[in-house]
């Protein structure tokens, strides 16, 4: 399984084809207080991803795997370079930022992006299978040099930051309520034409956290506040990739294929961090809850999970898994004291709806998006999208899954397992996917115990890669 | 494995405690049963569900594929009766009643967007040689999207869906591509160049537009 190399004289060898990791167990909730693991038969087929710590400090990295991390980078500065060059449809109408790269690339096209989606995702899949072959150092240099190539290019795919500086400097400059009015509120704001149609009369469907935390951005400039959110961004990206790493090192698994798997998936190098998403800030808090579990600071997991609740309200989908599994009153009291915090806070700062995070779910699920895996199913039943009836069906699927899931942490299955499980369930019913979505549950992935799940949102994200690919066979009328 | 909880640790003893009240098959554990069968099951369901969702991903990039093919001869289509080639050519599907047909809608003359006099052709049927065919048309105000109430001076075989309910603005351009009333199948029919009688009607029809845009001020 996996791509192949060659190594040792012609012969061909890739990821898990060296020697398997030594020792009796594969790891326990810490390096303390060691749990027994007990190896799943495709833990046992996927050494890539399943590799210990202590086995994985190669010296040097395979001539195949930097192969693929070279057509990473060059796929991904193409796209950038191209991007920088202005006027594509894949690029939302934004400020210029990225003046310095304009000269170099030609306009960036659905073909050239999509051929270069699809060879990043090659590369990326090679390079997760060679994960074994790549040094630490090797790995954390191509995660960062992946990160700051983004943040340097424009803004990609979407429209989103532009909504939430809105936000921000609403509630800073224009003091109108973010979570009562949209941006049509300050039409004479310069950011206001920047912001997508569909959002104009949409109040912000975020956290108040994700709005205090871009407060500070609000005063600068247009172009300030756009690389003040692209900070941002990297700054949470940075945090999410060292946690993962931590807890993989925790969890005693090799934190190589961790910090690959995520740092360098096409969806978060692209659409997340490209399209500067606060979905990344999200999984920073939950990456950094799960950390706080795994070193039994439970208090502490409790009240990041709920912070990151107050971020964006889908985090919260740990947080019965974490109680179930762990059956103590600290992570219930300290979840409790960041809602009293967090919702206070909201709450004196933008009223009750600041304080209602669950709004956004309400409202996320009665959208529908052509790239959601139910719009596709029905579209193979030959009906023309998603009713009314069908949203209903699918929560009411997601909620046995979930249910499930809770039932089967209470039996002592994995909770971190099932948090990436209701989180991939989540965005698997929804009808309104996004390429982010895909996201939520892929750093968990990497730590749990039941590699089908990483397997499974793998298998997600590449099916909606394919799917973005139909103008590559279409005619493109000029 | 003991029917009985296996508990790794305890965190809470007073929560254990409580806990141990409940009967022993809902009484939780710290170590996951590894039972085969359920396993087998959970493999097998997911395995049904990739393959559904894998198998409907890929009905779907060959479907909007075929909708890019038929956007595309809607484009192609309007700029071939108008004889303007113009970028910004709006398709509007059908999502009311999801049929195949569209309704392509640009400026009569250049400007901006929706900025002038808009003319749509009703575009029905297969693609055949990379164009449709056009039934019906209309035209609307500038500024102005396609709803009935929007529409004037409707042209072709009359569509009850797609009728004119505006009156005609007091001199407002109303004349239809000459070419639109030969046969369709003119255009359809005989690949991508217009019959040289087509040609010429498009450019009467094009000359009227320039010069109704020149006493606009529109160029």
């Amino acid at each position: 399984m996996g791509a192949a190399s060659p190594a040792r004289g012609g012969e061909l060898v890739c990821a898990g084809a060296g020697s398997s990791a030594a020792g009796a167990t594969l790891g326990g909730e810490s390096a303390t207080g060691a749990s027994p693991r007990a190896e799943s038969p495709l833990r046992a087929r996927l050494p890539a991803l399943n590799g210990r710590a202590g086995r994985s400090a190669r010296a040097r990295t395979s001539p195949l795997a930097l192969g693929f991390a070279l057509a990473l980078i060059g796929s991904l500065a193409l796209v950038v370079v191209d991007a920088a060059a202005g006027e594509s449809p894949l690029l939302p109408p934004s400020p210029q930022i990225a003046k310095w790269l304009s000269g170099i690339g030609t306009h960036l096209g659905f073909h050239t992006f999509l051929i270069c989606l699809l060879i990043f995702t090659a590369a990326y899949l090679g390079l997760v299978l060679c994960s074994r072959q790549v040094s630490r150092r090797f790995a954390i240099g191509l995660v960062a040099a992946l990160n700051v190539i983004v943040l340097l290019g424009p803004v990609l795919i979407s429209t989103d930051v532009f909504s939430n500086i809105a936000y921000a400097r609403m509630a800073v400059i224009h003091h109108v309520d973010p979570y009562v009015h949209g941006p049509l509120k300050i039409q004479q704001d310069p950011i206001f034409k920047y912001v997508g149609t569909d959002w104009l009369k949409t109040p912000s469907a975020y956290g108040p956290l994700y709005t205090i935390l871009t407060f500070p951005i609000a005063p600068l400039g247009l172009v300030a506040s756009v690389w003040g959110m692209k900070v941002e961004e990297l700054i949470a990206s940075g945090l999410a990739l060292f946690f993962t790493w931590r807890c993989a090192r925790q969890l005693r698994l090799n934190p190589v294929p961790a910090l690959l798997i995520v740092g360098a998936n096409p969806l978060w190098v692209i659409y997340g961090l490209g399209g500067v998403q606060n979905d990344i800030i999200m999984l920073a808090f939950m990456m950094g809850a799960a950390t706080l579990a795994l070193s039994r600071r439970e208090a502490g997991a409790g009240f990041t999970i709920v912070a990151g609740a107050f971020v964006k309200a889908t985090a919260i989908a740990m947080l019965p898994f974490m109680v179930l599994s762990k059956r103590s009153r600290r992570e219930i009291l300290g979840a409790l004291a960041a809602l009293v915090c967090f919702a206070g806070i909201g709450y004196v700062l933008f009223g009750v709806k600041g304080a209602d995070i669950f709004a956004i779910l309400t409202k996320d699920a009665s959208y529908v998006s052509s790239d959601g895996f139910p719009t596709e199913f029905m579209h193979l039943l030959g009906k023309p999208g998603v009713f009314p009836v069908d949203h209903v069906l699918l929560q009411a699927g997601l909620a046995v899954v979930v249910v499930y899931l809770m039932w089967r942490t209470w039996r002592g299955y994995d909770w971190i397992s099932a948090s990436g499980w209701a989180l991939l369930a989540i965005a698997v019913t929804s009808p309104w996917l996004l390429a982010w979505y895909t996201l939520w549950g892929l750093p968990l992935g990497t730590i749990a115990k039941d590699r089908r799940l990483i397997v499974a949102i793998l298998v997600v994200q590449l099916l909606f890669i394919v799917h973005q690919t139909s103008p590559l066979f279409s005619p493109v009328s000029e | 494995m003991s029917a009985g909880p296996v508990r790794e640790r305890t965190h809470d003893l007073l929560v254990e405690r409580w806990l141990t009240r409940l009967p022993s098959a809902l009484q939780p554990r710290d170590i996951d049963d590894p039972s085969r069968r359920r396993r087998r099951v959970e493999g097998a369901i997911l395995i049904i569900i990739a393959l559904i969702i894998g198998v409907a991903a890929i009905y779907d990039v060959t479907r909007q594929v075929s909708i890019n093919y038929r956007l595309t001869a809607d484009i192609e289509t309007w700029r071939e009766l108008t004889g303007q080639n113009f970028k910004n050519v709006s398709i509007e599907q059908d999502e009311k009643h999801f049929t195949t047909n569209d309704v392509a809608c640009a400026n009569i003359s250049f400007a901006q967007p929706g900025a002038k006099t808009q003319i749509c052709f009703v575009l029905v049927g297969p693609i055949i040689h990379g164009r449709r065919v056009t039934r019906t048309g209309f035209f609307l105000p500038p500024h102005l999207s396609d709803l009935p109430k929007h529409r004037y001076g409707c042209f072709g075989v009359p569509m009850k869906r797609y009728a004119c309910r505006l009156a005609r603005p007091a001199g407002a351009f109303t004349t239809p591509p000459a070419d639109f009333y030969e046969e369709p199948a003119v255009l359809t029919s005989t690949g991508k160049a217009v019959s040289s009688s087509g040609k010429a009607a498009v450019e009467a029809w094009r000359g009227a537009v320039h010069r109704r845009a020149l006493r606009e001020g529109g160029f």
